[in-house]
């Protein structure tokens, strides 16, 4: 589970260019959008749905969906191992 | 005064606007679904020109809205001195140089009907169309130019279609601006010509007037359509107040409407804001889809068409309202005299504008 | 009459503002643009988001603003950006396309900017802009396109205009300028060039 949220973060990271972010500056309960977390925005979601399915393979149809599953990289792990298991 | 008239536009409706009145009256849509579009090979529902094809279809579609001005205004106009050719435009010949999208495109109409100026390429999203007339019109007004034609164009493709489908944009029916249910955009393609003049004399068939517009920035994102309105706000008040048009003498709005929930969302908000939710306003998109750079334009079309026949046109794919803020939205085609109209846009950077339309 | 008031050329070799140099790349295998950006303390993290159009036209107005020091008392719908270039946003076009031509995944966040007037978005939320904006799209730059949208925007209210040449595909070719409608530059700037000039010098700077 660690090693897949190193690697989750690694990725989130060079999908969405975040130059400054290093994977251990971001908690893995800590919000990924809205102020106080990563201040991702709707644009970010969209590409963590390409994201999964890039390198996941999970394909997710609709956006409403990826609201709950983006909600920190803890929640996201859980979704990734459910899905892959 | 600036006039404006000898509109024209290629739908999926038709070749010519005498092709798409009666068809707009009896509101058939232009919307088909398209086996295997999508990029996972799914069906999508577009608003296609039948045998619309190969990479200079947009080139093709340019040359035809010069060529269907020679019976509607005189023809001297098109290669005078005192006239600038704008194109508007957001994605021009993409599917021939993916490089240099309008170079060869520009080139060939300027030399096919030997221009006088090198045309201006208007390129602001979804307001390219209607940023398009108010420069027009405020290039004449200024007396830079004595005429200008605006022509509105842009052609479906696969890139198009693959990126409102990676924004989740695009709707699973022909869309319904407005409605309860609408979830998305339906892509379409077309081109659509408007003349402007000092003069009254160069148009064939009596023209309007067109008092200008204005632009204005949400400020807000460069996707998301702002929660407020702000830049619809601003740019329609700004052209009220340049205008001088009292916003009780709009007679109808000619809406942007594109059908996803949180545009059309934006625009009642911002119409709600602005004290023109009473008035009578349509979307033109459930019957030729958003043809994005080419939208103002076309759009302006119909208007001044509804205005000379004193019909506006149902707002096709809206049945029932969906929009925190309610608006009057033309659920049957309405026979009215209308003298005066505001048409307004939004698009991607936030861009916003509007203009006012009024008869002689 | 000149209304120019500030300018900024960005090369690949150097930033010159107002005749100046002020900025040459390092060693540092960062891009020329990104070294820009921490040179200048802009501390504005979208700016890590934007494609290179938008970070030209970010790094660009930017400089302009320091350079000229007042912008901010311009009202917030005072100021006009008047934008154009060669090439409408190939650069993010060609990544957008191999994004699902061989990466078979189309990408949200490099489709949003495969618009050329994105860039005007991103200069008018930093600043909370809400002014006219146009971009035009042509071979090279006219600068009768430049002065006649100023003329008309200063006749709708706009007091100053932003505005430019952003080419950035073939490398950075980019000339941004300041122009005011009741300002004008001291009497001791004469041979400050004007909106001609600096078009006729870009290729051929220092």
């Amino acid at each position: 589970m660690d090693s897949l949220k190193q690697n989750l973060k690694e990725h989130i990271i060079e999908q969405l260019n975040l130059e400054e972010v290093q994977p251990a500056d971001i908690a893995d309960d800590a919000p990924l959008f809205g102020e106080g977390g990563l201040g991702l925005d709707s644009i970010d979601a969209l590409e963590l749905i390409v994201l999964l399915e890039k390198y996941y393979g999970i394909k997710v149809t609709n956006p409403e969906e990826g609201k709950s599953v983006f909600y920190s990289i803890d929640s996201m792990a859980d979704y990734i191992s459910q899905k892959i298991n | 005064m600036i006039y404006i008239g000898a509109e024209n536009l290629v739908s999926p409706l038709g070749n010519n606007l005498e092709e798409h009145i009666s068809l707009l009256e009896q509101n058939i849509s232009g919307i088909r679904s398209f086996e295997k579009a999508g990029f996972h090979g799914e069906d999508l529902y577009l608003a296609r020109i039948p045998g619309l094809a190969g990479k200079l279809s947009f080139r093709m579609l340019l040359a035809g809205a010069l060529r269907s001005l020679k019976g509607d205004i005189d023809e001297t106009v098109i290669t005078s001195g005192r006239t600038l050719v704008l194109i508007s435009s957001t994605k021009g010949e993409l599917a021939n140089d993916l490089y240099r999208p309008f170079s060869d495109a520009v080139r060939f109409l300027a030399d096919g009907f030997g221009l006088a100026h090198t045309p201006w390429v208007i390129s602001n999203a979804c307001i390219s169309g209607v940023h398009a007339i108010n420069t027009a019109h405020d290039l004449l007004g200024a007396g830079r130019y004595e005429h200008a034609i605006v022509i509105g164009c842009d052609v479906l493709s696969d890139f198009v279609i693959f990126g409102f489908q990676s924004l989740f944009a695009i709707s699973d029916m022909p869309c319904r601006p407005f409605d309860k249910d609408r979830n998305g955009v339906t892509l379409g393609e077309g081109c659509a010509v408007v003349v402007l003049s000092r003069s009254a004399g160069i148009f064939r068939s009596t023209p309007h007037r067109v008092l200008g517009g204005t632009s204005s920035n949400d400020a807000n994102h460069i996707s998301g359509p702002s929660r407020t309105g702000e830049g619809l706000c601003r740019t329609v008040a700004r052209t009220l107040q340049r205008t001088g048009v009292p916003k009780e003498e709009i007679g109808y709005i000619s809406a942007h409407g594109t059908g996803t929930v949180f545009n059309d969302e934006m625009e009642a908000i911002a119409f709600h804001r602005l004290g023109l939710d009473e008035v009578p306003l349509n979307s033109m998109k459930g019957y030729f889809g958003h043809t994005l750079g080419a939208a103002g334009v076309m759009e302006c079309v119909i208007t001044l068409q509804s205005m000379r026949a004193g019909l506006l046109y149902r707002s096709l794919g809206f049945s029932c309202p969906g929009t925190y803020r309610s608006l009057n939205i033309l659920t049957e085609n309405h026979r009215k005299p209308v003298d005066t109209v505001l048409k307004t846009a939004s698009g991607f950077g936030g861009c916003n504008a509007s203009l006012i339309l009024k008869k002689i | 009459m000149n209304l120019v008031t500030s300018y900024c050329h960005i090369s690949g070799e150097q930033i010159e503002a107002d005749g100046r140099v002020v900025y040459r790349p390092s060693g540092d295998d960062k891009p020329f643009l990104d070294q820009v950006y921490l040179a200048a303390q802009l501390e504005y993290p979208k700016y890590h988001k934007m494609d290179l159009l938008s970070k030209a036209g970010f790094i660009g107005s930017e400089l302009l603003k320091a350079q000229h020091g007042g912008l901010s008392a311009y009202g917030d719908d005072e100021i006009g950006l008047i934008f154009a270039n060669s090439e409408s946003s190939c650069d993010t076009d060609g990544k957008f396309e191999a994004s699902y031509l061989q990466t078979h995944a189309p990408s949200p966040s490099l489709f949003v900017y495969t618009l050329p007037n994105i860039v005007m978005g991103e200069i008018a939320i930093r600043n909370k802009w809400y002014g006219e904006g146009i971009f035009g799209i042509f071979n090279r730059p006219d600068t009768a396109y430049y002065s006649d949208s100023a003329m008309t925007m200063f006749a709708k209210g706009m007091k100053a205009v932003l505005g430019g040449w952003l080419d950035v595909h073939n490398g950075l070719d980019v000339l941004l300028f300041l122009m005011e409608r009741d300002r004008r530059r001291a009497a001791d700037s004469t041979g400050y060039p004007d909106l001609e000039q600096l078009f006729e010098n870009k290729f051929n700077h220092i």
